[in-house]
């Protein structure tokens, strides 16, 4: 299996065969003993100019004539030591990247093993034939894991071969440049300094999940750590909002990002104001917003309390900044939450108080996760739909699917792409608010890399069965507080409501002050019998601190289903209560059904 | 015109470029990048050594002939000096023997 040429233009002259058997060390003891004979060279440029210059033995025209001649051999021998000083770096830089191709097809390896699959020395996957489950939706969960795995293999097999055949290429033209005469002296050196290797075309967020992702993640496996640096530096771009790369890099990237973009903005601001007239009102606002919404990501990384932040992403290119921001390890966390929210949500307005609200929450969830450690990250990735949007807009309205769908890709390649980018897997969460469920659903039809999902006052999910998403059996958790008419409703124009999912789990968001009371107290306010400490009501109240949504939200994200709260006959009755339309549903008397 | 020459050290210089040029005929660059056609098999690298080591080949028998010329310019210059004093010095004993005669 010899053919073709790779994506980014090299030709793939290398085999998976080829590069399991290459040997950086080899490479490198060449490097070594090329080394040595740099030294060696050096060392007798350095003896001719000693006797050159060791005593007066000769003056006159002719002696003049030798010290040309003596200056042209310690020239050449200098010369010849700046070749082999480029071929050794040359020989150095191939190990480093043969190194990096020999771990992507480790990779690839580890993966299958970890699945029950194996590679072959051609870069053949093989699955194992698996024994019935009896259950078609896990069946088809399964087979959606072995798709998964078949695309991350073959992403990391490509770009190994890829990196190999490139940097063979490379390392023969080198060699053959330096062995011509190519040295390593100023002026010349940068024209033998390697190509950072582009990353795979077309954006990280286009919809669609999978190869993209993982062949990101494998471009930044193929790169040596001098790359990388190069990368962050250099093109940062191509790291910070790329999902599949690391969030560490991905941090490092997006912070000269960030100060681009507050220049940027802060410009923009000014030449707004500067030409401040009644018909640039528009952009004198949206400029100010993006500023403020700027200085709410630099205040939120400032912060030091309750974990490090990670900058994710940073986009000001759209009309509303997009953030994602992640409190605690991405990259090693055993339990890696997302969350996504609905309505009116923007990064100037509510990223701090998302913060405030997630620190806390990290903190519960990493006291029950059994000494785990818990990351939670804000991704606010997509341009949330805005309450003058429902007059203004089709397309951008929240009674429309549409913002939802076209942005499903993004939140499913983030996930995946943190799955893509570790070396051991995450049990990875999402939360999803109002809107954002609905949108998380859409996600969930097309990655399995979602361990678990809590749509919390959802006005509705695509689809009527957790069989029919990527999600496995069970994963998918349901919260709707009492008087929350968007969960109560929003199914009337979101598909399916969430509460009549078939698998999905309905957890509790309500409790009385003494069980078994039902709910029956005629014309009694619910305050006077349920206790509102533990009580999410509304639509807004369910990351509250102290109620049993947010018990119920950290115990899915801690990976302790054991510890989640069902909602009971009691909850049932209680929360049916018709439209609230705005009134506290737990203060004003109403009948119960 | 003025000369003052050490024809001695000349050689010695000479000598000392000849074992320059003996350790630069030591050098087996072409040799030390033999194992990387085993290192990274299948490649261009592979195919490609035969014309790298050939490349090498001509640019360190290049600078072996840069230092034989040295040398052989040295040793040649002191021989020339050595010749020219001896001529000289014949050629002045000649003249004040002829003049006594």
């Amino acid at each position: 299996m010899r053919p073709g040429v790779a994506g980014a233009g090299a030709p793939l002259t290398m085999t998976v065969a080829d590069v399991r058997a290459c040997r950086p060390q080899s490479l490198l003891e060449v490097g070594r003993r090329l080394e040595e004979h740099r030294l060696r060279v050096l060392g007798l440029a350095e003896l001719v100019l000693w006797r050159r210059a060791a005593a007066p033995r000769w003056s006159g025209a002719a002696s003049s004539a030798a010290a040309d001649r003596y200056g042209l051999v310690v020239a050449g021998l200098g010369r010849l030591a700046g070749s082999i000083a480029v071929t050794g770096h040359a020989v150095g830089h191939a190990a480093a990247r043969l190194q990096s191709a020999l771990e992507l097809v480790g990779r690839a390896d580890r993966r299958a093993a970890d699945e029950g699959a194996w590679v072959d020395g051609e870069g053949r996957l093989f699955l194992p034939v698996r024994a019935s489950l009896g259950d078609p939706a896990g069946e088809a969960h399964r087979a959606r894991l072995d798709e998964l795995l078949r695309v991350e293999v073959h992403a990391c097999l490509a770009r190994a071969r890829q990196a190999a055949s490139q940097t063979d290429d490379e390392l023969w033209r080198g060699l053959l440049t330096a062995a011509r005469g190519a040295t390593a002296s100023p002026g010349t050196a940068g024209q033998l300094d390697p190509q950072l290797p582009p990353p795979p075309a077309g954006p990280s967020t286009s919809a669609g999940v999978g190869g993209q992702v993982f062949a990101s993640a494998a471009w930044w496996r193929s790169l040596t750590d001098e790359e990388r640096r190069r990368a962050i530096r250099e093109r940062p771009d191509w790291v910070g909002p790329r999902d599949g790369v690391p969030a560490a890099a991905r941090h490092e990237a997006n912070l000269v990002l960030l100060g681009r973009a507050e220049q940027a903005a802060w410009t923009r601001e000014q030449e707004a104001q500067r030409a401040a007239s009644a018909s640039n009102a528009a952009e004198r606002t949206r400029s100010a917003e993006h500023v403020a919404a700027l200085q709410a990501v630099r205040d939120v990384l400032g912060r030091r309390d309750g974990g490090p932040r990670r900058l994710l992403l940073v986009d000001a290119n759209g009309p509303d900044v997009k953030a994602v921001v992640a409190i605690g390890d991405v990259d090693r966390a055993e339990h890696v939450v997302t969350f996504v929210g609905g309505l009116s949500t923007m990064v100037g307005a509510d990223l701090r108080r998302y913060d405030d609200t997630f620190v806390r929450m990290r903190s519960e969830a990493k006291a029950v996760a059994r000494g785990e450690d818990v990351a939670l990250v804000t991704w606010m990735g997509y341009d949330a739909p805005q309450v003058h949007e429902i007059v203004t807009s089709v397309d951008r309205n929240v009674l429309n699917g549409k913002l939802a769908r076209d942005n499903a890709g993004a939140l499913a390649d983030f996930v995946t792409g943190v799955e893509a980018s570790r070396h051991r897997p995450a049990h990875q969460t999402v939360w999803a608010h109002s809107y954002g469920g609905t949108l998380a659903g859409q996600a969930s039809l097309r990655t399995s890399a979602i361990d678990d999902v809590a749509v919390f006052g959802a006005p509705g999910l695509p689809f009527s069965d957790v069989a029919h998403t990527a999600l496995k059996p069970g994963s998918l958790n349901v919260l709707g507080a009492v008087g929350d008419d968007v969960f109560a409703y929003g199914w009337m124009v979101h598909g399916t409501a969430p509460a009549d999912v078939v698998g999905a789990s309905r957890l509790s968001t309500f409790a009385l002050k003494q069980t078994g009371t039902g709910c029956n107290h005629w014309l009694h306010p619910r305050s006077d019998f349920v206790d509102v400490r533990r009580t999410s009501a509304g639509h807004s109240d369910y990351l509250r601190a102290g109620t049993d949504s947010a018990r119920n939200l950290v115990a899915v994200a801690a990976g302790r289903p054991d510890l989640r709260v069902f909602q009971g006959v009691d909850e049932r009755a209680c929360t049916t209560t018709g439209p609230s339309l705005g009134t506290d549903p737990l203060r004003w008397p109403r009948l119960v059904p | 015109m003025r000369y003052d020459v050490d024809t001695d050290a000349l050689r010695e210089d000479a000598a000392s470029v000849g074992e320059v040029l003996a350790r630069v005929r030591r050098l087996r660059i072409a040799d030390e990048l033999r194992p990387l056609g085993g290192a990274i098999p299948g490649g261009r690298v592979a195919g490609g050594l035969g014309q790298v080591a050939a490349a090498w080949e001509a640019r360190l028998a290049g600078t072996r002939w840069e230092l034989r010329e040295l040398g052989r310019c040295l040793a040649t210059a002191a021989d020339t000096y050595d010749a020219v004093e001896h001529a000289s010095r014949q050629a002045l004993r000649s003249s004040s023997s002829g003049g006594t005669r």
